[in-house]
């Protein structure tokens, strides 16, 4: 795998091959963060795209001082807010009787769930659809992408120590839910 | 009596001992006590619910001051003597116990989540949306390529199209120190030369020059009949409209002067 800083600079020098390693590199994480926040595989796939397109178009910005994970993950995120607060302005395309709503999104499968590897994923999966936002968001952050402490504080613009306290208590939540989906989780 | 402690924990030298011993054959009140103290009965195992109802008149259920530690515990970034007590507590919680278990197949699990695979033409879309930004050359050549059909669309590009072309032959072969200065004097030449060569072509001249002009003769006396016929109608048009123009103009002069004659009869019978 090639350095990152190394693929960065030949970027912004505008050699297209080394914008194609990058991409090749940190689709899977793109990806993944999108799904975990529209929580439908087409859309996350759009929005994937268009945080490739956002970092294409902000490569000159980012300092080679920083880590280049945290910075793809706070254009991700806005990137997905974006299209999370233009998906909740636009009307839906025909009236849904509540019930069908209701219906359908319990049977439909989640992005997770369309490219699950093996059952504990799906069970995790499960566990986590039915959390918070908030916590299911510092999960994701840290545990899943395993950012720091610091860079999470930095990034959701919030004190450290709430970052340990929230991130514990999502964990310990996450736990809870997974023991009673399946009680030998873990034994 | 007093020293009990030191003899059933060992720390009495071997004439204390052996005094302890006649002692407690002898009394049996202390050999009672000392039966209790290291006899079955003191290791009797207490019931089940014995902690719990114990805890909760007391401290209350430890199971939240032991999860909010959890966490710190699987990560291990406890102090030791923390540590110590959430692991003696899970040893004796099952649900505890299981949530520990839990997390630590959760620190196992989650990380693999960080990516997944969003297809085959991912990438390939990706490079088509991007690639038309990607080098400076690129970026330039589309707001140049508007600029230059702008200019070609305005209708006075032919007149500088000819002045700049008019330029440049004039610094390619007009000046003294032209890099073709020399060039058309030359051309003439290998002209006349190749004219001398060929004498066919230049018997065929005068008559070439003789159907030119006769064709040159006819052209003109078509354009000048035509002309004629023209300027005939174009003159017999124009009289007509100036003769009606002029009985129009009489006809309102005429109106507009009986109007005023009618006025200034009105304004004298007026008292």
């Amino acid at each position: 795998m090639l350095d990152v800083a190394t693929l960065l600079e030949r970027c912004r020098q505008g050699d297209d091959l080394a914008w194609e390693a990058l991409v090749r590199q940190f689709q899977g994480r793109a990806y993944a963060v999108a799904c975990h926040y529209m929580r439908n595989s087409e859309e996350a796939r759009d929005v994937a795209q268009e945080i490739f397109i956002r970092i294409y178009e902000r490569l000159d910005t980012f300092h080679g001082d920083e880590a280049f994970l945290p910075w793809m993950l706070r254009l991700s995120r806005n990137v997905c807010i974006d299209a999370l607060r233009r998906r909740k302005a636009r009307p839906p395309a025909a009236d849904v009787v509540i019930e069908e709503t209701v219906q359908l999104r319990s049977n439909a499968p989640t992005p997770e769930e369309a490219s699950l590897a093996g059952s504990a994923r799906e069970l995790l999966y499960r566990a986590m659809d039915r959390m918070s936002d908030s916590d299911r968001e510092i999960l994701m952050l840290k545990e899943i992408q395993g950012l720091k402490v610091e860079e999470i504080a930095a990034l959701l613009d919030i004190p450290t120590g709430t970052v340990k306290s929230r991130c514990n208590r999502a964990r310990l939540d996450l736990a809870a839910r997974v023991r009673r989906l399946d009680p030998s989780y873990g034994a | 009596m007093d020293r009990l402690d030191d003899f059933l924990e060992g720390r009495l030298n071997a004439a204390d001992c052996r005094e302890v011993e006649e002692h407690l054959l002898s009394c049996p009140g202390c050999r009672e006590l000392k039966d209790l103290a290291t006899g079955e009965e003191a290791t009797m195992a207490p019931p089940p619910d014995l902690l719990g109802a114990i805890l909760a008149r007391t401290s209350g259920a430890p199971c939240g001051s032991a999860r909010g530690r959890l966490c710190d515990h699987v990560d291990r970034i406890l102090p030791p003597v923390d540590d110590d007590l959430v692991r003696a507590h899970l040893e004796g919680c099952g649900e505890c116990g299981g949530l520990a278990r839990a997390l630590l197949r959760l620190a196992m699990d989650l990380p693999p989540l960080a990516e997944m695979e969003p297809g085959p033409r991912f990438v390939a879309d990706v490079l088509a949306r991007t690639s038309r930004r990607q080098t400076v050359a690129a970026r330039l050549a589309a707001p140049l390529l508007a600029a230059c059909r702008r200019l070609a669309l305005r209708p006075r590009i032919a007149w500088e199209g000819a002045y700049a072309g008019a330029i440049v032959l004039l610094i390619l072969f007009g000046t003294p120190n032209a890099p073709f200065a020399g060039v058309p004097v030359k051309a003439l030449e290998l002209v006349r030369t190749a004219q001398v060569a060929v004498p066919v072509a230049s018997e065929e001249v005068p008559r070439i020059r003789t159907v030119v002009r006769s064709r040159w003769e006819e052209t003109q006396a078509k354009v000048q009949g035509r002309t004629r016929v023209l300027e005939t109608e174009l003159k017999h048009r124009s009289l007509k409209t100036w003769g009606g123009f002029k009985q129009e103009l009489g006809t309102l002069w005429e109106r507009i002067a009986s109007q005023m004659t009618t006025k200034d009869t009105n304004k004298g019978e007026r008292p």
